[in-house]
């Protein structure tokens, strides 16, 4: 169940939204189109009930006129509400492309110093979460791997003063800092 | 921008779908409650009104089998529309998981129709220019570790010169300068 609720609602605050949007546009206008064909029949038969001299050959004639009026006016207004609703959607992700082009921007720079928000309410919020957490953990890992290689560089620049005592000290000391950078790296799955 | 196109199709589609509901429905309803009227006023009369029964009838029924198997081609459109969005989205998400427990040997793969191509590109080179960068770090630090423990072992073996022991220091400050450079890339304050 919980499978089948990933492949087809992979993200269900976004996918109903739009799709309640649209299904909802829809059902409205078929509605609207069958109660406006429904009264204008039933509006003119009842004209010409009241006015027997006109004259039909059959109720084709009454009907006809009303369902392609009342078509024309329907397609027309459900054309012009589904192309603004496209138009919206087609907002709403441009602006999602367009964080995400920052983000991906500054992560090719190596950029992990700063915080990814989309602005996007309940949609993307456990995207916005995921990459937020990701971006926390490399900056702290990335910045611990930095510090630990000052470090180091700082503990061999002082070895060739240091005196022999002094320098088993300075060289277990080194060998640790080493294996630290060495573990910190080793978290990483590179091939 | 070719997703324009996408969602301008998209709309398009769904307004095919409504479109033909209506001119199914207008087709069955003109047929349905199409009736001849000849005779006296009378009988035009019980013609007229057999002929408003079948058109309400008809309008609540039958259509509603059309207008329900056009919304049901709309659910289906939107479906796969909102997908073309969603999917990468959540790939974008599994992605930054994978990223943050370490893992960087993978690439993103969308489907052929998902949008957002250009990004999971980005997001590739990104992870692979990561990659590249701390795999360096990690041969250099696999050397220094090497020569760390060369040098831990000199302190207790008199087998090593002063020159020796220089050499490795040396070349250990080769290999911190190589860390370095690889980290450089990555801006974290």
């Amino acid at each position: 169940m919980d499978r089948r609720r990933k492949i087809y609602l992979v993200n269900k605050n976004h996918q109903l939204k739009y799709i309640a949007a649209y299904m909802g546009s829809a059902l409205l206008a078929l509605f609207c189109y069958t109660l406006f064909v429904v009264h204008d029949i039933n509006s003119q038969i009842e004209s010409y009930i009241q006015r027997p001299t006109i004259k039909l050959s059959s109720t084709g004639e009454i009907i006809l006129p009303i369902v392609l009026k009342e078509s024309v006016y329907v397609s027309a207004i459900i054309l012009l509400v589904i192309f603004v609703m496209s138009m919206l959607y087609f907002r709403h992700t441009h602006r999602l492309v367009g964080k995400l082009d920052e983000t991906v921007k500054k992560l090719k720079e190596g950029d992990f110093a700063f915080a990814f928000k989309l602005d996007d309410g309940a949609d993307f919020q456990k995207t916005e979460e995921a990459f937020n957490v990701m971006l926390a953990v490399n900056r702290d890992n990335l910045a611990r791997l930095q510090d630990l290689t000052l470090d180091i560089e700082k503990e061999l620049g002082t070895l060739p003063s240091a005196s022999s005592e002094e320098c088993k000290t300075s060289i277990k000391e080194l060998n640790e800092t080493v294996s630290g950078l060495d573990r910190l790296l080793s978290g990483y799955k590179l091939a | 921008m070719p997703e324009k196109n996408g969602f301008l199709s998209f709309g398009f589609r769904v307004f095919i779908y409504i479109f033909l509901a209506i001119a199914i429905s207008n087709t069955l309803l003109y047929y349905a409650a199409n009736y001849s009227i000849a005779g006296s006023y009378y009988e035009a009369l019980v013609v007229l009104n057999v002929a408003r029964h079948s058109a309400v009838v008809f309008s609540l029924t039958a259509n509603a089998f059309v207008q329900a198997a056009a919304l049901a081609l709309i659910f289906l459109a939107s479906l796969v529309m909102t997908h073309r969005i969603s999917g990468p989205m959540y790939r974008f998400e599994k992605a930054a998981e994978k990223i943050a427990e370490g893992d960087l040997a993978f690439i993103i793969n969308l489907r052929e129709h998902d949008f957002m191509k250009p990004q999971a590109e980005g997001l590739n080179e990104a992870i692979s220019a990561m990659r590249g960068k701390l795999a360096e770090a990690t041969t250099y630090t696999a050397e220094l570790k090497k020569k760390a423990a060369d040098l831990e072992r000199s302190l207790y073996s008199d087998g090593m010169t002063q020159e020796q022991v220089s050499g490795i220091v040396k070349g250990m400050k080769s290999d911190i300068e190589g860390i370095k450079d690889s980290l450089s890339h990555f801006k974290t304050r």
